[in-house]
């Protein structure tokens, strides 16, 4: 239980995530024409949860690591 | 509760350790880690104790917080050339399937009976108006200039055609990269290199010609 717990506080809330950046699609929709852009926002939000879930983002540095990277 | 003398010896030890790795503080995804007081707070505390479950926190959320970090910068990209590629999809789609109106209200005047009244519903745009409409005369046409109306004949038909669209037809740039499918910095580059082209055409000319307008006297 406490394993899951843990694994859970490491992954960053996709959800959040989308809705930070909502900003952002909604910028991007304006590269195609109003009729559309409903569409795009959709198929956008899905592309991004798909992709998510496919890769994992891992295999990123630690403090102390980065911190070689400068010395 | 902390004594000025444990608070001002944490200050220290986080200063001289950012004097220490400058580079380091410079990095951005450093900058926004520590944007987080409580990371700022977490490296104070491993810095005066040096205790390991503090670095080790440390470590954890430094890696979440660059996981983040690379999300956002992957969601951030996707959205752009996505949102790109399904525009030029969608263009590519309709410019296939043409929607024609029908006209099918019964008009006593007419002779035929076509119900196909208009063919260009794609893009409405006055692009596709203007193409059809154009004037009569080319750009090389309505000109005065002799010189200049060579110069404009060592030009391949891109060239002229760009010129054509922006001086005798008024189009903008915008409007002509839309109708050619390029980009408007493309047609942009397209448009200062025939002018260049031009110029250089022009000098050419007129220094050829400076022979011939001392003699004739005109």
């Amino acid at each position: 239980m406490d394993e899951k717990v843990k694994s859970m506080k490491q992954e960053p809330n996709i959800i959040e995530i989308l809705n930070s950046m909502d900003p952002k699609i909604k910028k991007v929709l304006k590269n195609t024409k109003p009729q559309e852009r409903e569409n795009l926002e959709q198929e956008i939000k899905l592309k991004i949860l798909e992709s998510v879930e496919r890769n994992s983002f891992e295999d990123t540095p630690g403090f102390w690591d980065f911190l070689k990277k400068f010395e | 509760m902390k004594n000025y003398r444990s608070i001002s010896k944490e200050e220290d030890l986080f200063d001289s350790f950012k004097k220490n790795k400058e580079a380091f503080f410079e990095q951005s995804i450093v900058i926004s880690f520590f944007l987080n007081k409580k990371n700022e707070i977490l490296l104070k505390k491993f810095l005066v104790t040096n205790e390991k479950r503090y670095s080790d926190e440390l470590d954890l959320e430094f890696r979440k917080h660059y996981k983040k970090a690379r999300i956002v910068k992957y969601i951030s990209n996707l959205s752009y050339f996505y949102s790109i590629d399904f525009d030029k999809k969608q263009r590519a789609h309709n410019e296939r399937y043409l929607t024609i109106l029908s006209d099918f209200s019964k008009n006593e005047d007419s002779d035929t009976t076509n119900p196909t009244i208009d063919y260009f519903t794609q893009n409405s745009n006055d692009v596709v108006e203007e193409v059809i409409t154009l004037k009569n005369y080319s750009l090389q046409d309505q000109l005065e200039d002799k010189i200049l109306y060579q110069a404009l004949n060592k030009l391949n038909p891109k060239q002229k055609e760009v010129l054509e669209l922006i001086y005798n037809h008024n189009f903008k740039l915008k409007e002509i990269a839309k109708l050619k499918d390029k980009s408007p910095q493309s047609i942009s580059q397209l448009h200062k290199y025939t002018l260049k082209k031009i110029r250089k055409e022009i000098l050419a000319l007129e220094d050829g010609r400076e022979g011939e307008i001392y003699e004739t006297g005109t």
